[in-house]
């Protein structure tokens, strides 16, 4: 086989498993930053903080949940502390974990990361 | 009130179901924090399980093709006991799961803080993400929405009592409801029963009987290999277009298919 070719060749198959290895560690991601409050299930994004930090009070305290629940909210405080720490824990193992990823630069060494 | 998980395992003349049922209560345990018990037909002497419920069931003479890999051979499926879960299962809160599955973090615990009677997966996530399989989306190019029979979730009560005896009578008029949905497989499956089952609960219409699970099913279909299984870390060779992808999992639990590979890493 011409060397470019198998080059490439090898490249791409590096190329594949590392896109497959990110996609794998984000869905990890957004998985564990799930959240159930009072039998709602809330998917914790950066938008949800935002809207809580900026309009949840205790007396505009009811969020829609993924499954388009409206939940009220008793503790509207003690409900952004804790998405906005299971977010910010979760972020930052994803991050480390992207960093590592990226830092492989041949397919045994995304495997052994 | 009481929770725990259901693990269903019948051995055929190669598959020992009841080894990969004890490393799954042996995960359950340390990831979930909850008792097992197994539902067998044959008495087995372990401390790994919490209630050992030995069925004499009589299984139809159904053979399935089994893959490791490259490699497939016919071999007896016995998986209609499944269906009795509801009245098997000794927990009022229960996950029923296939052996098959390895358990790697707590996310499945998140089941018992919500309020639907049964939970089941719809979404799931390949292992490698290039390939399309759509037979996981629908049970048929005309049938409806797929959900996995592989992990549920139920709580003991009128709803779900009504779904499981849907499901046992799906499963008794099988051929007919086959026929129905335009199912092409000749293999009898409970993902074919419990998704019909969700469907004519909620009217033939799309609806929200079946709640989401806390997470996403990640799977790998069995003819990929499972290289190594290190406490949460898994590494599969899976295939696309005959071009082989190594692929690691960490922390994620994967239902993990490839029953030959599972046994001899276990």
């Amino acid at each position: 086989m011409d060397d470019k070719l198998k080059n490439a060749l090898e490249f791409a198959n590096y190329a594949n498993t590392l896109f497959n290895q990110k996609k794998l560690i984000h869905q990890n991601f957004l998985d564990a930053c799930v959240y159930y409050y009072d039998a709602g299930k809330f998917s914790i994004d950066q938008q949800l903080i935002s809207y809580c930090k900026n309009c949840l009070t205790s007396k505009n305290n009811i969020l829609l949940d993924d499954n388009s629940i409206p939940i009220k909210i008793s503790n509207p405080k003690q409900f952004i502390k804790n998405i906005t720490d299971i977010y910010n824990s979760n972020i930052e193992d994803y991050y480390n974990e992207y960093q590592n990823l990226i830092k492989q630069k041949s397919v045994q060494g995304l495997i052994d990361e | 009130m009481n929770n725990g998980c259901l693990i269903f395992a019948f051995n055929n003349e190669k598959i020992d179901y009841i080894k990969q049922a004890k490393e799954l209560a042996i995960r359950i345990r340390k990831h979930l924090g909850l008792p097992t018990s197994i539902v067998t037909d044959v008495q087995i002497t372990t401390d790994v399980f919490d209630k050992i419920i030995v069925i004499d069931e009589q299984f139809p003479n159904i053979k399935k093709t089994y893959h490791n890999g490259a490699f497939n051979e016919r071999l007896s499926f016995k998986n209609s006991a499944r269906i009795k879960a509801y009245d098997l299962t000794p927990y009022t809160e229960t996950i029923v799961l296939d052996s098959d599955m390895l358990i790697a973090n707590d996310n499945l615990s998140k089941c018992f803080n919500q309020n639907n009677s049964i939970c089941m997966y719809d979404n799931s996530f390949d292992i490698c993400a290039f390939r399309k399989t759509l037979e996981f989306t629908w049970i048929s190019d005309i049938g409806c929405k797929f959900y996995w029979a592989t992990c549920v979730y139920f709580k003991k009560d009128k709803q779900s009592k009504l779904f499981f005896d849907l499901v046992n009578h799906v499963y008794e008029n099988y051929l007919y409801y086959k026929r129905l949905y335009q199912i092409n497989s000749n293999v009898y499956r409970n993902d074919f029963s419990f998704s019909i089952a969700a469907h004519i609960m909620n009217n033939y219409q799309k609806g929200d009987f079946i709640g989401t699970m806390p997470d996403t099913m990640y799977y790998s279909l069995d003819t990929d290999n499972i290289l190594e299984i290190k406490q949460d870390n898994f590494l599969f060779l899976t295939s696309i277009n005959n071009k082989k992808m190594l692929v690691k999992t960490k922390n994620q639990t994967v239902h993990a298919m490839n029953k030959y590979d599972l046994e001899k890493l276990l």
